[in-house]
């Protein structure tokens, strides 16, 4: 059930009726049941395995006191059934390239989310385990917060000490908040319709065969891709927190001006926060603070270099697991490791700062364009070839797969995201800063983004609403 | 070792760490108040002050730290 589908907008009127309809005791469970119907809309078959999951982390909350080895085992089960579904097809692919060796290979489908919500799992755990957060007795609980609609197929990962609790309370019916709600997740409609579905019509085959096109008009897909995946990736998550917004719900922001850093680091603590913030707490800072890192910065001697070396190993770790992370494929893990690299680097050298801040940017958002091109291509030898044909010039012949009215409309869609996120790194909410107009201005930037929509919007019976980028994740 | 001693030293942690002899933490100082505190050098510092005091710190506690102020308790809470 995608976002962007008449039955999801259904679904979510029905979501929002219903829970405040309810009487406040029952609302959890309207949201668990609807999760769980969202779920299962997937395939019945899926939902095994978030019982799997489910299963084992209750039972892990409740006796991780027992000793080390629950918390060890639960976290085997999960990231072992993840590491199964997801990436056995392509282990055994690879190991096939060795002389002798012939596996057939297996053909699992993970299931939808199973990322997102195998993070949520081992976050819930490892947060019991070290005392942060209570263990959850009441298994069907434990069971929207896992599988909770919002976030289960694109996050973003959630802590159960802070989303948790905002789930069970039932929440009175606030008409202002519903406003500021509605509006955020029309701005997602907004944001993916018009901006990232249009935009994929002019990515897609370029991406696809890169030989038919100049090198301008690579780069033009590349800079174009950058606003593709975050007008998709950032409108998911408005249509998600704008609808939470409404039942009185906060979910963790993922995205703050990502594409204003003026460094890679900071670039990473500005895009999929959640993610980052999971991988310090939950990899980063294990890695650091293991018993082998210590006897390993005992050996090194002086205390400065000794954490310099342990930073760059925990760091090289993490990239690389964020690259496996996003897909069983090498041009992710040469992704996750391009980053790895450039934040190593970042650590061990002082790069230039005085550069001005604006040179800052720009020299932080080609890194993040190079990337894009690992990142996007379905394989390494098709990145290699956009490099190259980034260096051909001349008339291709080919079109750019929208037409002018369709970049002007792109064009002017992406100056708006331009604009909300120059007040954003300003330090102003857009969504309050629209509350506060007076009420007439309101709603006609309400009824214009509407028509925007319906009228600009990429959809309609010839033409599937594109998948979330980070469904596939 | 009184509060005000934990301080002192604590100053000559952050003041290595950080590369800045001007810093003087207080109760309230947060990582936004200090360049370059991010959660790289948040791990650093654990491990200097932990080497600094001779003591350490389990995961809940260095998640837990929201200011100086926390990172104090903690420091006095074992030696």
């Amino acid at each position: 059930m995608i976002f962007t589908s008449l039955k999801f907008l259904t679904f979510a009127v029905l979501t929002l009726v219903g829970y405040f309809a309810l009487p406040k005791k029952l609302r959890w469970i309207w949201l668990t049941a609807l999760s769980v119907y969202f779920y299962l809309c997937v395939g019945l078959k899926y939902g095994v395995f978030l019982l799997v999951s489910l299963l084992s982390v209750w039972l892990c909350g409740l006796y991780v006191k027992k000793g080390r080895w629950v918390l060890v085992l639960t976290l085997l089960v999960n990231l072992g059934l993840l590491a199964v579904l997801k990436y056995a097809a392509f282990a055994v692919t690879n190991l096939n390239r060795l002389p002798f060796v012939a596996i057939p290979v297996p053909e699992f489908v993970a299931p939808l989310g199973m990322s997102f919500y195998t993070f949520l799992s081992v976050s819930y755990i490892m947060d019991v385990y070290r005392e942060l957060s209570e263990p959850q007795k009441n298994p069907l609980k434990l069971l929207l917060y896992l599988s909770f609609f919002p976030h289960i197929t694109q996050g973003p990962i959630d802590r159960y000490e802070t989303l948790a609790p905002q789930l069970f309370e039932g929440h009175s019916f606030d008409y202002a908040r519903c406003a500021v709600g509605l509006r955020r997740a029309l701005w997602g409609f907004f944001e993916k319709l018009v901006i990232a579905d249009r935009l994929g019509l002019l990515v897609d085959p370029i991406f696809a065969a890169p030989g038919n096109y100049n090198g301008m008009e690579v780069l033009i897909a590349i800079f174009a891709y950058a606003i593709q995946i975050y007008a998709d990736f950032a409108g998911y998550m408005d249509i998600a927190c704008g609808l939470c917004e409404v039942l009185g719900i906060r979910l963790t922001e993922n995205f703050d001006a990502p594409y204003f850093s003026a460094s890679v680091p900071e670039f990473w603590r500005r895009w999929h926060m959640s993610l980052g913030s999971f991988f310090r707490d939950y990899l980063f800072y294990p890695v650091l603070r293991s018993g082998w890192m210590r006897k390993l910065k005992k050996k090194v001697g002086d205390r400065k270099k000794a954490n310099k070396l342990a930073t760059v190993i925990a760091l090289a770790v993490v990239w690389t697991a964020t690259g496996i992370w996003h897909g069983s494929a090498w041009h992710y893990i040469a992704w996750g490791m391009y980053y790895g690299g450039l934040i190593i680097a970042s650590e061990l050298i002082q790069f230039k700062r005085h550069l001005p801040k604006p040179l800052q940017v720009l020299r932080t958002f080609l890194l993040v364009l190079f990337g894009y091109v690992i990142f996007r291509s379905d394989n390494l030898a098709r990145a290699w070839e956009i490099l190259v044909q980034l260096t051909r010039f001349g008339d291709s012949g080919a079109n750019l797969g929208l037409d002018t009215p369709d970049l002007i409309v792109a064009c002017v869609a992406t100056a708006i995201l331009l604009v909300h996120d120059i007040l954003r790194i300003r330090g102003k909410r857009p969504g309050e800063l629209v509350a506060a107009l007076p009420l007439p201005l309101r709603w006609v930037l309400v009824y214009v983004c509407v028509l925007s929509v319906v009228i600009f919007g990429v959809y309609g019976p010839e033409y599937n609403a594109a998948s979330f980028i980070y469904f596939a994740f | 070792m009184n509060r005000t001693e934990i301080f002192e030293q604590l100053n000559e942690v952050f003041r290595d760490v950080f590369d800045d002899p001007s810093i003087t933490v207080t109760e309230q100082t947060t990582a936004a108040d200090i360049e370059g505190w991010d959660s790289l050098m948040h791990i650093s510092l654990i491990s200097a002050v932990e080497d600094a005091f001779d003591l350490s710190f389990p995961m809940k506690t260095v998640l837990a730290m929201k200011n100086v102020g926390d990172m104090v308790n903690a420091i006095a809470d074992r030696l």
